[in-house]
């Protein structure tokens, strides 16, 4: 049985006092992911594709951590190095503070057993072969959470805490309609009773309907078993909805780090403005407000930028980005919110650019 | 003003294993000239198919079973392929959701760009060339000769995307019906297709149809509003009041169910419990019954579409309290 840990307390004050007192659950420090590129005859790499470029984040028991950006930032990247699907070129990632590549064996099983991960698309994340039954109860038996005895009691369970009814146990992942699927892909993440689940844009694909009916059902489970997120999405208000601090990422990079509500009333970071601009209000009336909309696509990550790599497509660029990367910069006096753009920084802006970033 | 579009009582019915399924049952929607129309509704809900059938690119096993579909006061229906292919594709076009897999992967951008307009008008090659780089410039690509010659494999989601849209516009439309266009891409590069769509409905005087489930873009772009629930029409508005005072039960939890950066995080989202009913056409009554919140007795009983005013349309049994509901 998932037994049920500390409730959460709601509320921000409680959970920023919890993150100086609790260790880390997770950290990730200097990550790198860089993917070769090969051609010739006699194959030789000439050049490389950035995916993540020096991430650093500490993830705490029991908190939600959005990562939102563009396709192509590196996102889900991130996610995919955390449980180990693919190696991390360069920085490390540690697990209650040890390194998860140089873990004994039965340390690595036991750590792949409490990070899980929900997929985004929830058609080709579900083998088809297999019924909802065998999809839930194989990892439970090969982490000998239960017996085989015990399997069908506790994949009723399974269904019965995502919503989905007894009876379907038997039947195949194509008789379900795409928010059922998903539900399949959370109730498999949570039958090893993690502690941690990377949530790879679970919404994105799915109806706004299903949509909120998916988002209600992870705070519900975080709230009951204190399970630690870290969601991957880029659209804005969904992340906002579900998570506690939020990164922006941009080429591999962060841009800006800090409390969900914090960083959209307050964004220190252009491209923080421009995302948040660019989703769209469901209000007709403010349909004329001035946005600021991003011209041209995000670069290829193959060739980035010199100096701050949102400087071509920033609305605030000086002559100074083109040639000087900046690092995050704390934004408030408390140090939980950080920028890396010193032009938009209050803490040393400037007069001119008061202008350019009032909307 | 004559309406560009007139719909009306279209009924659309798929065959399979030999049984007949009703999916669109009786909708009737007009656009007017300048116009952006936007149709709002989940998967399944028949948005798409009625549009298609419009355009007369139902799959084999689908069929109009009843109504009419009038273009600019012609009978799509009594047209016969040929005479149709003059209608679409030249005062009538389509972008679709997926540009990748609707634009021809052996072709080049240019050529197909260029076989459009060689069929639809009397422009030579090089004229319909130059007419292509015009376009592409339009749609805010950079560098549209050598777009020109790529194939779509090479372009970015959004940049195909451009490239759908300036393809659509080859003819100067009427009427543009853009499928969820930008469902697949980024945030930011929706807001630019938006703004593009914005830009060129005005420079050109067209009518838009856009269909979504996203209410933001809605609210964003359209004049007025339909919502579709199980291949009907459940309500139909102008989008301000549509937003504002929300009749039908279905619209007010759709609205309620979108993610708010000003909403308190605390309280959890209003969510429609369940899905769309398979085999909804042989529900009697309401079809959103099942997931309604007011549902009473007489929402068994069948419920015809009753205007409101003029622009105003409504499919509830309970439409004289829906100002009141909460």
């Amino acid at each position: 049985m998932l037994e049920k840990r500390d409730g959460r307390d709601d509320g921000v004050e409680e959970s920023e006092v919890c993150m100086e007192q609790k260790e880390p659950l997770l950290e990730v420090k200097g990550l790198k992911k860089y993917y070769p590129i090969k051609d010739g005859i006699i194959t030789h790499t000439i050049g490389h594709i950035t995916a993540v470029d020096g991430v650093d984040f500490k993830l705490y028991p029991g908190e939600t951590l959005g990562l939102v950006g563009e396709s192509g930032c590196g996102k889900s990247t991130i996610g995919r190095q955390i449980v180990a699907l693919e190696n991390p070129s360069e920085g490390e990632i540690l697990y209650k503070g040890r390194p998860i590549r140089r873990m004994a064996k039965d340390e690595t099983k036991e750590m792949k057993r409490n990070i899980q991960m929900i997929f985004q698309d929830p058609y080709s994340s579900l083998n088809p072969r297999k019924t909802v039954f065998e999809i839930l109860s194989y990892p439970m038996l090969y982490h000998k959470i239960c017996s085989e005895r015990e399997a069908p009691k506790e994949v009723e369970r399974l269904l019965d805490l995502v919503g989905l009814s007894k009876n379907m146990a038997g039947r195949y992942p194509h008789e379900f309609s795409g928010g059922q699927r998903q539900r399949i892909g959370i109730a498999r993440a949570l039958s090893l009773r993690p502690e941690l689940i990377i949530c790879d844009e679970p919404v994105s694909a799915l109806d706004v309907s299903i949509q909120a009916q998916i988002l209600n059902l992870l705070k519900n489970l975080q709230k009951e078993f204190g399970f630690t997120y870290l969601f991957i999405g880029h659209g804005l208000d969904a992340v906002h909805y579900i998570s506690d601090r939020i990164a922006v990422m941009y080429l591999g990079k962060f841009m800006e780090t800090g409390q969900a509500q914090e960083l959209f009333e307050n964004p220190g970071h252009p491209y923080t403005v421009a995302l948040c601009n660019a989703s769209p209000i469901p209000d007709p009336k403010v349909r004329d407000r001035n946005r600021r909309i991003l011209t041209d696509e995000i670069p290829s990550n193959v060739d980035i930028p010199a100096g701050c790599r949102f400087h071509p497509r920033c609305f605030c660029s000086t002559e100074h980005c083109k040639f000087h990367e900046p690092s995050l910069l704390s934004v408030n006096e408390s140090g939980t919110h950080m920028a890396a753009c010193p032009i938009m920084n209050p803490l040393q802006r400037q007069e001119e650019t008061e202008a350019c970033i009032s909307i | 003003m004559r309406p560009v579009l007139e719909v009306k009582d279209l009924e659309v019915a798929f065959t399979q294993n030999k049984k007949e399924k009703k999916v669109i049952d009786r909708v009737s929607f007009t656009v007017m000239p300048g116009e952006i129309l936007s149709i709002v509704g989940e998967s399944g809900s028949g948005k798409s198919v009625s549009l298609l059938s419009v355009m007369g690119l139902l799959a084999n096993n689908g069929n109009v079973v009843g109504g009419g579909i009038n273009f600019e006061g012609t009978d799509l229906l009594a047209l016969t392929e040929r005479e149709l292919d003059q209608i679409r594709g030249n005062s009538m076009t389509m972008v679709f959701q997926d540009a990748l897999t609707s634009l021809n992967p052996v072709f080049t951008v240019g050529t197909q760009m260029i076989e459009t307009m060689m069929r639809h008008t009397d422009m030579n090659k090089k004229q319909a060339r130059d007419r292509a780089i015009l376009l592409l410039e339009k749609v805010g690509l950079p560098n549209p000769s050598a777009i020109m010659k790529k194939y779509p494999h090479t372009l970015s989601g959004g940049m195909r995307q451009r490239v759908m849209i300036g393809m659509a516009l080859c003819c100067n439309p009427r009427l543009l019906i853009a499928d969820e266009p930008t469902t697949a891409l980024d945030v930011t590069i929706q807001a630019q297709i938006m703004e593009l769509l914005k830009k060129l409905q005005k420079e050109m005087g067209m009518s838009i149809i856009l269909i979504t489930h996203d209410l933001g873009l809605v609210a964003e772009m359209a004049d007025r509003v339909v919502v579709m629930y199980a291949g009907q029409i459940v309500e139909e508005a102008p989008v301000n009041e549509l937003f504002e005072k929300p009749a039908h039960p279905y619209t007010r939890a759709l609205l309620q169910s979108v993610p708010n950066k000003k909403k308190d995080k605390n309280i959890p989202l209003v969510s429609i419990e369940g899905t769309v009913p398979e085999n909804y056409d042989e529900i009697t009554g309401c079809r959103f019954s099942n997931r309604c919140r007011y549902y009473e007795n007489r929402c068994r009983k069948e419920q015809d579409l009753e205007s409101l005013g003029e622009y105003k349309k409504i499919r509830c049994w309970k439409r004289e309290t829906a100002g009141m509901m909460v």
